[in-house]
């Protein structure tokens, strides 16, 4: 008996905690995040995905699709600050998504130059050595 | 029962109680961070995206402070996410500062490569180039050897020709040296002979004027003739020179003298009369006795031949004293000299 109180009296006061700081959450949600800081989001992913996202940095942009919609969940639920947590991950997710696609066709782009390289010098080598024949 | 019930619960109570008091691991998201911002620093972000790294840096401190303080994994998910995607997009933002570096470096390599290419091939081009002009070269100088020697040949045979002409118009010229030389001789020749017969003409006019002047002269082809009248000069019958002729006829041998070239035939002639041998030995012992005088009177005796005919050459008829007068002579022929 004595320990179910016990248990009663750790339990309670959680329970009140744990409302408290919800109710302190929802109260701190301060300003919602607007429609127009979504759809700047949207397009953030939108323009990695258009930039080669999609198959050079799929995880990056599931990640940032994920943050979107925990935002807009959130945004729903009138938990502004998380919404405007994960808008800003979501926002920062397409924008490395964006940065490694645009770094990897950099990689890409100087593989193929070197490989452009290499083979100009292949060639010079070539002809130099005929131009050394007799 | 009930207090085996109470046992399982205080069981659970004290494996709840340990488990909360344990230190629990971070979660995923900050684990992510940290890994992210380790990449990010390996990717040179810290220097190359600056800025976004050390925003990220700072999520992560604040993120690993407060899980180092609270162990509050709800409390530090935003900023462990938000430090892993900033991260990465500082990672990768380097990476492509240094892809971008890498293709200026390799476009410069390129360039470089693209520029010694094109020497190579000009080289090549040139080479290939002097190596045709060499050849063309080579079957020019093979044509203009063949030229020269051709020329060569051409001109070794139009020098012998030359010479072959050469020769011809010496010879024609050494002809014509010789027959210019030939016929100035004959000129020479002719005019000393013009010359000489203008003397032998005067000589001789002057010799049958002379003797013309001292005994009867005909000129005849054989030569100029004096004759000496028998009855005149010789006594009948007789040989001698009369004494009072001698003189005249050493006028004549003086008259003769000047004309030392030419040979005297002095020949005796008789008429008819008496024998033939006696007519004979008579005319050719008048013909000595002139030859005498003559001798006598300066002519050499090689320039001098007698020789007497006797009856045989007569003049004129024996059948009168008149012709038989003229028959009986002695004729000094003057036998001009051969020209």
């Amino acid at each position: 008996m004595r320990t179910v109180l016990s248990m009663r009296t750790v339990i309670g006061p959680t329970l009140i905690i744990v409302i408290s700081f919800i109710g302190i959450g929802c109260a701190s949600s301060g300003t919602p995040v607007t429609p127009a800081q979504l759809a700047e989001t949207e397009a953030t992913i939108r323009s990695a995905e258009s930039a080669g996202a999609f198959e050079r940095a799929p995880d990056l942009l599931q990640k940032a699709r994920q943050a979107l919609g925990a935002a807009q969940q959130a945004s729903g639920k009138g938990n502004h600050t998380m919404a405007r947590e994960r808008l800003l991950e979501a926002t920062t997710q397409a924008e490395a998504a964006r940065a490694r696609t645009q770094a990897e066709q950099k990689k890409s782009e100087a593989s193929r130059v070197h490989q452009q390289a290499d083979e100009l010098e292949a060639k010079v080598k070539l002809l130099q050595k005929q131009l050394q024949a007799p | 029962m009930q207090n085996r019930t109470w046992s399982t619960s205080g069981l659970l109570l004290g494996v709840l109680t340990i488990a909360a008091c344990a230190t629990p691991g971070p979660p995923q998201e900050l684990v992510d961070a940290r890994l992210a911002i380790q990449d990010a620093k390996s990717a040179d972000a810290d220097k190359r995206a600056t800025r976004t790294y050390d925003s990220a840096a700072a999520n992560l401190d604040v993120a690993n402070k407060s899980w180092e303080k609270d162990h509050d994994a709800s409390a530090i998910l935003h900023q462990a996410r938000l430090a892993e995607a900033e991260a990465r997009k500082a990672q990768y933002a380097a990476e492509a500062q240094a892809a971008d570096e890498a293709i200026r470096h390799e476009n410069d390599r390129k360039t470089r490569h693209e520029i010694a290419l094109r020497d190579a091939e000009l080289m090549m081009l040139r080479k290939k180039g002097q190596e045709a002009e060499l050849e063309r070269m080579k079957a020019l100088a093979k044509e203009q050897e063949q030229a020269v020697l051709d020329a060569q040949e051409k001109l070794a045979a139009e020098q012998a020709r030359a010479e072959r002409e050469a020769a011809r118009l010496r010879e024609e010229q050494d002809n014509l040296a010789a027959l210019n030389a030939e016929q100035a001789r004959a000129e020479q020749a002719e005019r000393e002979l013009a010359r000489l017969r203008a003397e032998h003409d005067k000589s001789r006019a002057e010799l049958t004027s002379t003797l013309s002047r001292l005994a009867k002269v005909r000129d005849e082809a054989r030569g100029v003739i004096v004759t000496l009248p028998g009855n005149i000069y010789f006594n009948p019958n007789k040989a001698d020179v009369k004494p009072a002729m001698q003189m005249q006829l050493t006028k004549i041998a003086q008259a003769l003298a000047a004309v030392p070239d030419q040979k005297l035939l002095i020949e005796g002639h008789t008429d008819s009369d008496g024998p033939n041998e006696y007519n004979l030995s008579l005319s050719e012992s008048r013909a000595e006795s002139v030859q005498k005088i003559l001798l006598a009177g300066g002519i050499a005796a090689e320039r001098m031949e007698i020789k007497g005919f006797g009856e045989s050459k007569p003049i004129a008829g024996n059948s009168t004293p008149a012709g038989k007068a003229q028959n009986r002579r002695v004729e000094i022929v003057i036998v001009p000299t051969k020209q």
